[in-house]
Protein backbone atom coordinates (compact mmCIF):
# COMPACT_ATOMS: atom_id res chain seq x y z
CA UNK A 1 0.00 0.00 0.00
CA UNK A 2 1.58 3.31 -0.65
CA UNK A 3 2.53 5.58 1.81
CA UNK A 4 0.52 9.11 1.54
CA UNK A 5 4.03 10.99 2.33
CA UNK A 6 5.85 9.77 -0.27
CA UNK A 7 3.52 11.52 -2.66
CA UNK A 8 2.94 14.84 -0.41
CA UNK A 9 4.97 17.20 -0.82
CA UNK A 10 3.94 20.41 0.94
CA UNK A 11 5.84 20.86 4.43
CA UNK A 12 2.42 22.20 5.76
CA UNK A 13 0.51 18.67 5.02
CA UNK A 14 3.74 16.90 6.18
CA UNK A 15 3.20 18.78 9.08
CA UNK A 16 -0.41 18.19 10.02
CA UNK A 17 -0.03 14.24 8.67
CA UNK A 18 2.26 14.14 11.73
CA UNK A 19 0.55 16.06 14.35
CA UNK A 20 -2.61 13.91 13.15
CA UNK A 21 -0.44 10.43 13.36
CA UNK A 22 1.23 11.78 16.90
CA UNK A 23 -2.26 12.88 18.45
CA UNK A 24 -0.70 16.69 18.99
CA UNK A 25 -3.56 18.40 16.80
CA UNK A 26 -5.94 17.39 19.71
CA UNK A 27 -3.61 18.68 22.54
CA UNK A 28 -5.68 21.94 22.76
CA UNK A 29 -8.88 19.98 22.65
CA UNK A 30 -7.93 17.56 25.14
CA UNK A 31 -6.47 20.78 27.82
CA UNK A 32 -10.09 22.92 26.84
CA UNK A 33 -12.10 19.21 27.87
CA UNK A 34 -10.38 18.88 31.11
CA UNK A 35 -10.43 22.46 31.96
CA UNK A 36 -14.02 22.34 31.37
CA UNK A 37 -15.12 18.90 32.38
CA UNK A 38 -17.14 19.59 35.29
CA UNK A 39 -19.00 22.19 33.01
CA UNK A 40 -19.68 19.65 30.45
CA UNK A 41 -20.70 16.99 33.02
CA UNK A 42 -23.32 19.40 34.90
CA UNK A 43 -24.56 20.31 31.51
CA UNK A 44 -24.99 16.45 30.76
CA UNK A 45 -26.51 15.88 33.80
CA UNK A 46 -28.82 18.57 33.37
CA UNK A 47 -29.71 17.68 29.43
CA UNK A 48 -30.37 13.93 30.89
CA UNK A 49 -32.48 15.36 33.95
CA UNK A 50 -34.28 17.19 31.01
CA UNK A 51 -34.61 14.10 28.65
CA UNK A 52 -35.91 12.19 31.80
CA UNK A 53 -38.59 14.45 32.23
CA UNK A 54 -40.00 14.90 28.74
CA UNK A 55 -39.73 10.94 28.50
CA UNK A 56 -41.84 10.68 31.71
CA UNK A 57 -44.15 13.53 30.84
CA UNK A 58 -44.77 11.86 27.44
CA UNK A 59 -45.33 8.19 29.19
CA UNK A 60 -48.06 9.93 31.76
CA UNK A 61 -49.90 11.56 28.93
CA UNK A 62 -50.61 7.87 27.63
CA UNK A 63 -51.82 6.70 30.59
CA UNK A 64 -55.21 7.67 31.98
CA UNK A 65 -55.56 9.17 35.11
CA UNK A 66 -57.38 6.96 37.97
CA UNK A 67 -61.17 8.43 38.96
CA UNK A 68 -61.54 7.29 42.51
CA UNK A 69 -65.65 7.38 42.93
CA UNK A 70 -67.28 6.85 46.01
CA UNK A 71 -69.48 3.34 45.88
CA UNK A 72 -72.54 3.35 43.97
CA UNK A 73 -75.21 3.81 46.39
CA UNK A 74 -78.18 3.88 43.63
CA UNK A 75 -79.89 6.83 42.65
CA UNK A 76 -82.85 8.15 45.37
CA UNK A 77 -86.47 6.83 43.97
CA UNK A 78 -89.14 9.40 43.98
CA UNK A 79 -91.64 9.33 46.42
CA UNK A 80 -94.56 8.05 44.46
CA UNK A 81 -97.13 11.36 44.62
CA UNK A 82 -100.30 11.79 42.79
CA UNK A 83 -100.64 15.20 41.77
CA UNK A 84 -104.62 16.23 43.12
CA UNK A 85 -106.79 18.20 40.55
CA UNK A 86 -109.93 18.94 41.87
CA UNK A 87 -113.07 18.72 39.97
CA UNK A 88 -114.33 22.57 41.10
CA UNK A 89 -110.80 24.09 40.56
CA UNK A 90 -112.56 25.90 37.58
CA UNK A 91 -114.29 27.17 39.75
CA UNK A 92 -111.77 28.66 42.43
CA UNK A 93 -109.74 30.17 39.36
CA UNK A 94 -112.83 32.31 38.16
CA UNK A 95 -113.26 34.15 41.68
CA UNK A 96 -109.43 34.15 41.90
CA UNK A 97 -109.86 35.80 38.44
CA UNK A 98 -112.27 38.13 39.64
CA UNK A 99 -111.56 42.00 39.44
CA UNK A 100 -112.20 43.82 42.92
CA UNK A 101 -111.39 47.46 41.20
CA UNK A 102 -113.84 49.34 39.97
CA UNK A 103 -114.96 50.62 37.12
CA UNK A 104 -114.49 47.59 35.60
CA UNK A 105 -114.91 48.20 32.45
CA UNK A 106 -113.75 51.81 32.97
CA UNK A 107 -116.06 54.62 31.38
CA UNK A 108 -114.96 56.18 28.55
CA UNK A 109 -114.15 59.97 28.48
CA UNK A 110 -117.08 61.79 26.84
CA UNK A 111 -117.44 65.38 25.82
CA UNK A 112 -121.18 66.09 26.58
CA UNK A 113 -120.97 69.88 26.02
CA UNK A 114 -120.66 70.11 22.04
CA UNK A 115 -121.37 73.42 20.25
CA UNK A 116 -119.93 76.13 18.44
CA UNK A 117 -119.71 78.50 21.33
CA UNK A 118 -116.79 80.05 22.99
CA UNK A 119 -115.88 77.76 26.05
CA UNK A 120 -115.05 80.95 28.25
CA UNK A 121 -118.19 82.13 28.23
CA UNK B 1 -103.21 10.09 -26.59
CA UNK B 2 -105.73 11.40 -24.72
CA UNK B 3 -105.82 14.76 -23.31
CA UNK B 4 -105.83 15.37 -19.24
CA UNK B 5 -108.83 17.66 -20.33
CA UNK B 6 -110.64 15.18 -22.36
CA UNK B 7 -110.24 13.20 -19.24
CA UNK B 8 -112.01 15.17 -17.01
CA UNK B 9 -115.05 15.77 -19.23
CA UNK B 10 -115.60 12.57 -19.52
CA UNK B 11 -115.25 11.83 -16.05
CA UNK B 12 -118.23 14.49 -15.54
CA UNK B 13 -116.27 16.31 -13.12
CA UNK B 14 -116.96 19.71 -14.89
CA UNK B 15 -120.70 19.00 -13.45
CA UNK B 16 -120.11 18.97 -10.32
CA UNK B 17 -117.67 21.46 -9.74
CA UNK B 18 -120.07 24.13 -8.98
CA UNK B 19 -122.13 22.39 -6.12
CA UNK B 20 -118.40 20.63 -4.61
CA UNK B 21 -117.42 25.28 -4.74
CA UNK B 22 -120.50 25.67 -3.61
CA UNK B 23 -120.22 23.63 -0.61
CA UNK B 24 -116.03 24.99 0.17
CA UNK B 25 -117.98 28.19 0.52
CA UNK B 26 -120.53 27.20 2.58
CA UNK B 27 -118.08 25.24 4.81
CA UNK B 28 -115.31 28.56 4.83
CA UNK B 29 -117.86 30.80 6.06
CA UNK B 30 -118.77 28.36 8.78
CA UNK B 31 -115.77 28.51 9.81
CA UNK B 32 -114.97 32.23 9.51
CA UNK B 33 -117.81 33.94 10.53
CA UNK B 34 -117.92 33.53 13.93
CA UNK B 35 -114.92 35.01 13.99
CA UNK B 36 -115.36 37.79 12.29
CA UNK B 37 -118.73 38.18 13.87
CA UNK B 38 -119.56 41.69 15.76
CA UNK B 39 -119.59 41.47 19.58
CA UNK B 40 -121.02 43.90 22.06
CA UNK B 41 -117.37 44.33 23.06
CA UNK B 42 -116.34 45.06 19.54
CA UNK B 43 -119.09 46.89 18.35
CA UNK B 44 -118.70 49.01 21.60
CA UNK B 45 -114.49 49.60 20.57
CA UNK B 46 -115.50 50.22 16.88
CA UNK B 47 -117.78 53.27 17.92
CA UNK B 48 -115.47 54.37 20.51
CA UNK B 49 -112.74 54.55 17.98
CA UNK B 50 -115.13 56.25 15.97
CA UNK B 51 -115.76 58.81 18.33
CA UNK B 52 -112.17 59.62 18.80
CA UNK B 53 -111.27 60.23 15.27
CA UNK B 54 -113.94 62.94 15.29
CA UNK B 55 -113.86 64.41 18.45
CA UNK B 56 -110.59 65.95 17.66
CA UNK B 57 -111.19 66.90 14.46
CA UNK B 58 -114.07 69.06 15.81
CA UNK B 59 -112.06 70.64 18.38
CA UNK B 60 -109.05 71.77 16.10
CA UNK B 61 -112.17 73.37 13.63
CA UNK B 62 -114.18 74.94 16.65
CA UNK B 63 -111.18 76.44 17.68
CA UNK B 64 -110.60 77.66 13.53
CA UNK B 65 -113.80 78.94 13.67
CA UNK B 66 -113.76 80.92 17.03
CA UNK B 67 -110.44 82.34 15.60
CA UNK B 68 -112.06 82.96 12.18
CA UNK B 69 -115.65 82.90 12.67
CA UNK B 70 -116.61 83.17 8.60
CA UNK B 71 -119.87 81.24 7.22
CA UNK B 72 -117.65 78.55 6.17
CA UNK B 73 -115.74 78.02 8.88
CA UNK B 74 -118.91 77.30 10.71
CA UNK B 75 -120.93 74.89 8.22
CA UNK B 76 -117.69 72.66 9.01
CA UNK B 77 -117.48 73.00 12.26
CA UNK B 78 -121.11 72.37 12.31
CA UNK B 79 -120.50 69.57 10.18
CA UNK B 80 -117.86 68.06 12.53
CA UNK B 81 -120.13 68.61 15.60
CA UNK B 82 -122.76 66.90 14.14
CA UNK B 83 -120.47 63.34 13.85
CA UNK B 84 -118.91 63.87 16.68
CA UNK B 85 -122.10 63.92 18.50
CA UNK B 86 -123.50 61.03 16.48
CA UNK B 87 -120.67 58.72 17.71
CA UNK B 88 -120.29 59.56 20.84
CA UNK B 89 -124.11 58.34 21.56
CA UNK B 90 -123.62 55.57 19.32
CA UNK B 91 -120.41 54.74 20.95
CA UNK B 92 -122.78 55.09 24.52
CA UNK B 93 -125.13 53.07 23.18
CA UNK B 94 -122.65 50.14 22.24
CA UNK B 95 -121.31 50.70 25.49
CA UNK B 96 -124.38 50.31 27.66
CA UNK B 97 -125.08 47.17 25.31
CA UNK B 98 -121.74 45.66 26.24
CA UNK B 99 -122.58 45.92 29.57
CA UNK B 100 -125.76 44.21 29.35
CA UNK B 101 -124.01 41.57 27.45
CA UNK B 102 -121.49 40.95 30.36
CA UNK B 103 -124.83 40.93 32.65
CA UNK B 104 -126.74 38.06 30.64
CA UNK B 105 -122.91 36.39 30.09
CA UNK B 106 -123.13 35.50 33.55
CA UNK B 107 -126.40 33.67 33.24
CA UNK B 108 -127.48 35.10 36.79
CA UNK B 109 -131.41 34.66 37.36
CA UNK B 110 -131.09 37.54 40.01
CA UNK B 111 -133.59 39.60 40.45
CA UNK B 112 -132.21 42.57 42.09
CA UNK B 113 -130.58 43.11 38.75
CA UNK B 114 -133.46 43.37 36.56
CA UNK B 115 -134.21 47.12 37.44
CA UNK B 116 -130.06 47.72 36.09
CA UNK B 117 -130.69 45.57 33.11
CA UNK B 118 -134.08 47.78 32.67
CA UNK B 119 -133.01 50.84 32.91
CA UNK B 120 -129.70 50.30 31.17
CA UNK B 121 -131.82 48.95 27.92
CA UNK B 122 -133.59 52.20 28.27
CA UNK B 123 -130.31 54.56 28.46
CA UNK B 124 -128.97 52.82 25.12
CA UNK B 125 -132.00 53.33 23.12
CA UNK B 126 -132.00 57.30 24.77
CA UNK B 127 -128.23 57.18 23.26
CA UNK B 128 -129.66 56.23 19.83
CA UNK B 129 -132.15 58.08 19.48
CA UNK B 130 -130.05 61.56 20.59
CA UNK B 131 -127.50 59.61 17.53
CA UNK B 132 -130.55 59.78 14.94
CA UNK B 133 -132.16 63.34 16.45
CA UNK B 134 -128.21 64.83 16.02
CA UNK B 135 -128.96 64.55 12.24
CA UNK B 136 -131.28 67.19 12.28
CA UNK B 137 -129.60 70.38 13.20
CA UNK B 138 -128.91 72.91 11.28
CA UNK B 139 -127.98 75.74 12.36
CA UNK B 140 -125.31 76.84 15.16
CA UNK B 141 -128.65 77.70 17.11
CA UNK B 142 -130.22 74.44 16.83
CA UNK B 143 -127.03 72.95 18.11
CA UNK B 144 -126.89 74.98 21.19
CA UNK B 145 -130.45 73.79 22.11
CA UNK B 146 -129.52 70.60 21.53
CA UNK B 147 -126.95 70.44 23.77
CA UNK B 148 -128.52 72.17 26.08
CA UNK B 149 -131.56 69.89 26.06
CA UNK B 150 -128.66 66.71 25.78
CA UNK B 151 -127.16 68.19 29.32
CA UNK B 152 -130.29 67.95 30.94
CA UNK B 153 -131.82 64.28 29.95
CA UNK B 154 -128.11 62.59 30.37
CA UNK B 155 -126.89 62.72 33.65
CA UNK B 156 -129.32 60.12 34.37
CA UNK B 157 -128.40 57.71 31.86
CA UNK B 158 -124.55 58.45 32.68
CA UNK B 159 -125.42 57.25 35.90
CA UNK B 160 -126.88 54.34 34.68
CA UNK B 161 -123.96 53.48 32.94
CA UNK B 162 -122.72 53.05 36.79
CA UNK B 163 -124.92 51.44 37.98
CA UNK B 164 -124.91 48.52 35.13
CA UNK B 165 -120.68 48.22 35.80
CA UNK B 166 -121.54 47.65 39.26
CA UNK B 167 -124.52 45.73 38.17
CA UNK B 168 -122.37 43.44 35.90
CA UNK B 169 -119.93 42.85 39.49
CA UNK B 170 -122.95 41.50 41.22
CA UNK B 171 -124.34 39.24 38.33
CA UNK B 172 -120.67 37.61 38.72
CA UNK B 173 -120.87 37.07 42.10
CA UNK B 174 -123.79 35.48 42.09
CA UNK B 175 -123.20 33.30 39.04
CA UNK B 176 -120.16 32.43 41.15
CA UNK B 177 -122.17 31.61 44.34
CA UNK B 178 -124.47 29.75 42.33
CA UNK B 179 -121.57 27.54 40.94
CA UNK B 180 -120.04 27.15 44.33
CA UNK B 181 -123.76 25.40 45.83
CA UNK B 182 -123.63 23.24 42.52
CA UNK B 183 -120.35 21.91 43.41
CA UNK B 184 -121.65 21.25 46.95
CA UNK B 185 -124.39 19.58 46.06
CA UNK B 186 -122.44 17.76 42.90
CA UNK B 187 -119.64 16.76 45.88
CA UNK B 188 -122.16 14.83 48.60
CA UNK B 189 -123.24 12.00 46.42
CA UNK B 190 -119.28 11.31 46.33
CA UNK B 191 -118.80 11.34 49.82
CA UNK B 192 -118.78 7.68 52.00
CA UNK B 193 -122.66 7.18 52.64
CA UNK B 194 -121.69 6.98 56.27
CA UNK B 195 -120.33 10.27 56.77
CA UNK B 196 -117.87 11.00 60.28
CA UNK B 197 -119.24 13.70 62.98
CA UNK B 198 -116.28 16.22 61.61
CA UNK B 199 -116.97 15.96 58.11
CA UNK B 200 -120.96 16.75 58.41
CA UNK B 201 -119.81 19.64 60.77
CA UNK B 202 -117.60 20.72 57.88
CA UNK B 203 -120.51 20.57 55.60
CA UNK B 204 -122.68 22.29 57.59
CA UNK B 205 -120.19 24.93 58.23
CA UNK B 206 -120.01 25.74 54.25
CA UNK B 207 -123.61 25.51 54.29
CA UNK B 208 -123.84 28.25 56.74
CA UNK B 209 -120.92 30.28 55.13
CA UNK B 210 -122.82 30.43 51.57
CA UNK B 211 -125.76 31.54 53.92
CA UNK B 212 -123.53 34.62 55.06
CA UNK B 213 -121.91 35.09 51.70
CA UNK B 214 -125.61 35.47 49.66
CA UNK B 215 -126.71 37.89 52.70
CA UNK B 216 -123.39 40.12 52.01
CA UNK B 217 -124.39 39.82 48.08
CA UNK B 218 -127.96 40.81 49.53
CA UNK B 219 -126.70 43.56 51.13
CA UNK B 220 -124.51 44.53 48.25
CA UNK B 221 -127.66 45.00 46.14
CA UNK B 222 -129.90 46.31 48.16
CA UNK B 223 -127.10 49.60 48.85
CA UNK B 224 -127.76 49.90 44.67
CA UNK B 225 -131.02 51.39 44.30
CA UNK B 226 -131.76 53.37 41.16
CA UNK B 227 -134.71 54.90 42.70
CA UNK B 228 -133.52 56.46 45.72
CA UNK B 229 -129.69 56.49 45.52
CA UNK B 230 -129.39 57.83 41.31
CA UNK B 231 -127.88 60.97 42.35
CA UNK B 232 -124.99 59.07 44.86
CA UNK B 233 -123.81 57.88 41.42
CA UNK B 234 -122.20 61.31 40.72
CA UNK B 235 -119.75 61.51 43.93
CA UNK B 236 -116.60 59.56 43.82
CA UNK B 237 -117.43 57.56 46.45
CA UNK B 238 -119.78 55.61 44.64
CA UNK B 239 -117.40 53.04 42.69
CA UNK B 240 -114.75 53.45 45.64
CA UNK B 241 -117.23 52.39 48.95
CA UNK B 242 -117.95 49.05 46.85
CA UNK B 243 -114.39 48.42 46.55
CA UNK B 244 -113.86 46.89 49.73
CA UNK B 245 -117.13 45.23 49.69
CA UNK B 246 -116.43 43.58 46.43
CA UNK B 247 -112.75 42.52 47.70
CA UNK B 248 -114.48 40.96 50.93
CA UNK B 249 -117.21 38.79 49.28
CA UNK B 250 -114.54 37.49 46.95
CA UNK B 251 -111.88 36.60 49.74
CA UNK B 252 -115.47 34.46 51.67
CA UNK B 253 -115.85 32.68 48.60
CA UNK B 254 -112.38 32.00 47.86
CA UNK B 255 -112.31 30.57 51.30
CA UNK B 256 -115.26 28.57 50.70
CA UNK B 257 -114.51 27.15 47.70
CA UNK B 258 -110.98 25.78 49.38
CA UNK B 259 -112.46 24.44 51.94
CA UNK B 260 -114.75 22.32 49.86
CA UNK B 261 -111.48 21.45 47.12
CA UNK B 262 -109.83 20.19 50.95
CA UNK B 263 -113.01 17.97 51.51
CA UNK B 264 -113.07 16.82 48.20
CA UNK B 265 -109.22 15.83 48.32
CA UNK B 266 -109.50 14.27 51.73
CA UNK B 267 -113.23 12.03 50.96
CA UNK B 268 -114.83 12.65 48.26
CA UNK B 269 -114.73 8.83 46.27
CA UNK B 270 -113.63 8.75 42.40
CA UNK B 271 -116.51 8.20 39.90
Amino acid sequence: MPNLTDKITNPEAIKLINDLKSGALWQPFKIKLIQYKWYLISGGVALFLLLALFVGKAFFGRSTAPVFLPPDIGLPQPTAETTFVSAYEPIRQNILNFGTELPDPIIPPFDNVINLESDNI
Amino acid sequence: MTSPHVILAKSGIHKIFPYFFALSLFIFSGVVAPLVLASAKTDYEYQYGQYRLHYPEYKLLKADYLATPSLDNQQKTLLAAKQTIYSRDLAKASFAWYLMDLVAGTQANYEPLRPIVSSLAASREFYLQESQQSQSVVTQEDLKKFTEAYLKAVPHHDRMIKFGILGHKLATLVRLQTDSKNALDSLIPRLPSTLPATLTARIQELRDSAKIIDAKIDLLAKNLNIAEDEVAADAEIFFTSRVEKLAEIRTLQLDWINRLIDIEKNYAQSN
